[in-house]
């Protein structure tokens, strides 16, 4: 009996680590999420590659070629649309230049939201969990990859979910689908071919980044606001998407005549927008007659109160961008 | 000649009374005569003149010469003649069949085409249409285009609606943003539409 009793604790001494490395290799299949949006974002910040993506939304398709670097605390990557107007983008963190050549433009702006990710990721399994719950599917190959194939759940009808494809040494998304209530595909974001190698050297693509001779360079200017600020008093129905922060563009309202108040939610996955401008029957008279529009997941609805246009825009079901806009009141 | 004149005469006798004038050159001076009579009895003599006897010799033998032209021209066949000669075409004629049947085709191919273009998978024709019916503007004309869209629903192609999915995408927060979203983001752009 000792002897058989000693035999086991081998067993179960020699399996411990094989079976340790195979749940931090794939968290995918332990249905934790957290440690497996972790494991996404250390992906692209640890390994370089290169690839064709392509993204299928409504009946338009769109394709660019992707370069990616990283030095293990920054990235740098750049996105050369083969498809539509022709520009190019480079993201260096959360900097993000783009290149227009025909109209010999360059966009400079700083996207504070690429920065929130990492947070987000870490404090996911707190908040997302509550929302969508992890459904490991299984594996298949994809742009000549072994990848782990999870879905995220949806646990109510207030957002989509989604079946995502990571490949299973590094944990990089390379296919992502949105899907609605039923299942049905709405978006889909997948690389048709993919290499893991580095392009380029980090430092020579960050030099292709600021050569901006021969063009115009325009800076995005966006100040952080309330919806208080502008008069607005946002009662955000109870559906999981907290506040991450209101924007006001003051270039926006220069060119278009109008001031834009944008304000943002988020349940950790999916966002909305909720923008405010004054009524403008020349210009949004078309937008009137269709209250509700869609393009892929990305829904978008309007609604006139008083001399207010509210716009919300999301990559949620339509319901929930009503219940946001219902939510939305302007105190004389 | 008298009796002649005043249509009394039977066949037989208007047989012999023909024969007799055509044959005597005095009889055709008498008919002549008589005729030249009763015109001066019912009109004045201002309105009568007499017959010319060259005249009608000459006539003769012109509509002889016509007649031997015309018969020459005739086809030689013997065939009797066809019967769209015969008979007006009537309209459930066979040919008039033919030719119904043919523009029936003709207008289901015309009907057919049109709907085809009504029901474009792209919808262009059904935006093209209602743009040619819509009424003079009231309103400033927006650049707007319609795009289908899987759900049936029609996005607007609007510059300022573009900008506002341009900037909720910008601004948008998501776990999966980084790489994926703003790949997608770069990839895709609000003009592709």
């Amino acid at each position: 009996m000792k002897r058989w009793l000693i035999l086991w604790l081998g067993v179960c001494l020699s399996v411990a680590p094989v079976w340790a490395q195979t749940v931090a290799t794939s968290p995918a299949l332990s249905g934790d999420i957290a440690r497996w949006l972790v494991r996404m974002q250390d992906a692209s910040r640890s390994r370089a590659f290169v690839g064709t993506l392509v993204v299928n939304a409504g009946p338009v398709m769109s394709s660019s070629r992707i370069w990616h670097v990283c030095n293990g605390k920054q990235q740098i990557e750049r996105v050369e649309a083969l498809t539509g107007e022709r520009r190019s983008t480079f993201r260096h963190d959360n900097t993000v230049v783009t290149f227009l050549p025909e109209s010999r433009t360059v966009v400079r702006e700083t996207r504070d939201s690429l920065g929130l990710m990492t947070q987000l990721a870490q404090r996911a399994d707190a908040s997302l969990a509550q929302f969508y719950q992890l459904r490991p599917v299984g594996h298949e190959r994809v742009a000549g990859l072994m990848t782990d194939v999870v879905q995220l759940v949806p646990r109510d009808a207030w957002r989509f979910g989604y079946r995502i494809w990571t490949e299973r040494q590094s944990g990089l998304i390379v296919k992502l689908q949105t899907l609605d209530a039923d299942n049905r595909l709405l978006e889909q974001v997948a690389f048709s071919e993919l290499e893991f190698k580095a392009p380029l050297p980090f430092e020579q693509l960050k030099q292709l980044m600021h050569s901006t001779q021969g063009y115009q360079v325009q800076t995005q200017q966006l100040r952080a606001t309330t919806a208080q600020e502008h008069g607005w008093r946002l009662s955000a129905p109870e559906l999981g998407f907290v506040p991450v922060k209101c924007v006001h563009s003051p270039q926006a309202a220069a060119s278009h005549g109008a001031l834009s108040l944008q304000c943002i939610f988020s349940d950790g996955l999916a966002s909305l927008s909720v923008f405010m401008q004054p009524y403008d029957p020349h210009h949004l008279a078309q937008a009137e007659a269709h209250e509700q529009m869609s393009m892929g997941a990305t829904h978008m609805q309007v609604r006139r109160l008083g001399d207010w246009w509210l716009t919300a825009v999301g990559e949620v079901p339509g319901q929930t961008l009503t219940a946001f806009l219902q939510g939305l009141e302007r105190p004389q | 000649m008298s009796a002649l004149m005043d249509a009394e005469l039977q066949s037989s006798e208007l047989s012999q009374a023909l024969d007799a004038i055509s044959g005597s050159a005095s009889a055709r001076t008498t008919w002549d005569l008589y005729h030249l009579v009763g015109e001066s009895m019912r009109g004045g003599v201002g309105h009568c003149r007499t017959h010319d006897p060259a005249f009608v010799s000459q006539l003769r033998e012109r509509l002889q010469v016509e007649q031997a032209r015309m018969q020459q021209q005739r086809p030689l066949t013997g065939s009797a003649p066809t019967r769209a000669a015969q008979s007006p075409l009537a309209a459930n004629d066979a040919w008039w069949r033919k030719v119904a049947t043919l523009a029936s085709v003709a207008v289901l191919a015309v009907v057919v085409w049109q709907a085809g273009s009504w029901v474009r998978p792209d919808g262009q024709a059904a935006v093209e249409l209602a743009q040619t019916a819509k009424p003079a503007a009231t309103v400033e004309p927006t650049p707007v285009a319609a795009t289908p869209t899987l759900s049936g629903q029609t996005m607007l192609r609007d510059p300022r609606l573009d900008a506002l999915l341009a900037a909720h995408r910008h601004h948008g927060v998501s776990a999966l943003q980084v790489p994926t979203g703003f790949l997608r983001n770069a990839t895709f752009s609000e003009a592709d539409r």
